[in-house]
C-alpha cells in the first residue's frame, strides 16, 4: 500500500481523474471530498462488506422453512413485475 | 441447456433467460450466471447460480414488504446495464431466511437491479443510511403472532 502524507486542504490525485481532498481533520475524523468522473462508484467500505457478508449469510438460508414462512407473509401491495 | 441444482434438481434453462451479472455479486464475485426462477406463490421467488449449483438466492419485491422503498441509485448501475426506461429496470431483494420468521431478513441495502431486456444485472451498494442489510421480513409485532404452526404438505416440501 502506498502511504502519503497530507496537511488539511491538500489533495492527491489518481490516475489523472479522481481527486481527493482533505477537507477537515479533528476529533478523531477526517471528512474527505472526492471529484471523480459520474461513472466512478464511491463507497464507505463497510457498507460495501455489509452486502457481502449478508450475501453469504443468504445463500446459508433454511430452505426446508420456505413454505412454512411464506404464508406468513403479508404483502402490503400487489406487485406488477415485468416478467424476467 | 441443462443445469444442476440443489433445490430444483436438473433445471432445463433456456439460454436467452440467463441473467448476466457481469461483475457477480460482492462475495461471490465469480459467479456471474443466474437463472430466475419464478415460485408463483407471489412472495418468494429464487436467483439460482448455473456456474455454482449450491447458491440459490432467495428473492422477494421488496416494494411488498416496503412500499415507499426508493433507495438512490447511482446513474453509473443504469450505463452499465446498457440503461433504458425506468420500465426496463426490475429492483428485487435477497433475502435471508432463517428457522423463525421474526428473525427473517430482506436486503434493503444491496438491491438487484436487473435490466429484463438485456438480462443484465447488478447488485447496487446503496450508500443511504435509511436502509439496511437487516431490514425485517416481519416489522410488526402483531404480525409475528399470527404464526401458523402447521406443517408444510408433502407436495410443498418438494417444492424445495
Amino acid at each position: 500500500m502506498l502511504a502519503l502524507t497530507r496537511k488539511n486542504k491538500e489533495s492527491i490525485i489518481i490516475d489523472g481523474k479522481i481527486e481527493i481532498t482533505i477537507l477537515d481533520i479533528g476529533d478523531g475524523k477526517v471528512k474527505l471530498g472526492i471529484d471523480a468522473p459520474r461513472e466512478v462508484e464511491i463507497h464507505r467500505k463497510e457498507v460495501y462488506d455489509q452486502i457481502k457478508a449478508s450475501n453469504q449469510e443468504a445463500t446459508q438460508v433454511a430452505f426446508d422453512q420456505i413454505s412454512k414462512l411464506k404464508t406468513m407473509i403479508k404483502p402490503k401491495q400487489e406487485i406488477k413485475r415485468p416478467k424476467i | 441447456m441443462k443445469f444442476k441444482t440443489r433445490c430444483f434438481g436438473e433445471l432445463e434453462v433456456d439460454e436467452a433467460k440467463i441473467i448476466h451479472f457481469e461483475e457477480g455479486l460482492p462475495g461471490f464475485e465469480d459467479l456471474h450466471r443466474f437463472v430466475f426462477i419464478d415460485s408463483e406463490d407471489g412472495i418468494f421467488n429464487y436467483l439460482q447460480s448455473l456456474e455454482e449449483q449450491m447458491i440459490c438466492f432467495v428473492v422477494i419485491d421488496p416494494y411488498m414488504i416496503e412500499p415507499s422503498y426508493a433507495p438512490v441509485i447511482h446513474e453509473s448501475y443504469f450505463t452499465k446495464l446498457g440503461g433504458g426506461e425506468n420500465d426496463d429496470f426490475v429492483l428485487l431483494s435477497i433475502v435471508c431466511l432463517k428457522d423463525k420468521m421474526e428473525d427473517s431478513t430482506l436486503n434493503l441495502a444491496g438491491p438487484l437491479l436487473i435490466q429484463h431486456h438485456t438480462k443484465k444485472a447488478i447488485q447496487v451498494v446503496c450508500e443511504d443510511k435509511k436502509y439496511t442489510t437487516k431490514h425485517k421480513l416481519l416489522q410488526d409485532k402483531r404480525e409475528t403472532q399470527e404464526i401458523p404452526t402447521t406443517k408444510p404438505t408433502d407436495e410443498e416440501k418438494k417444492t424445495c
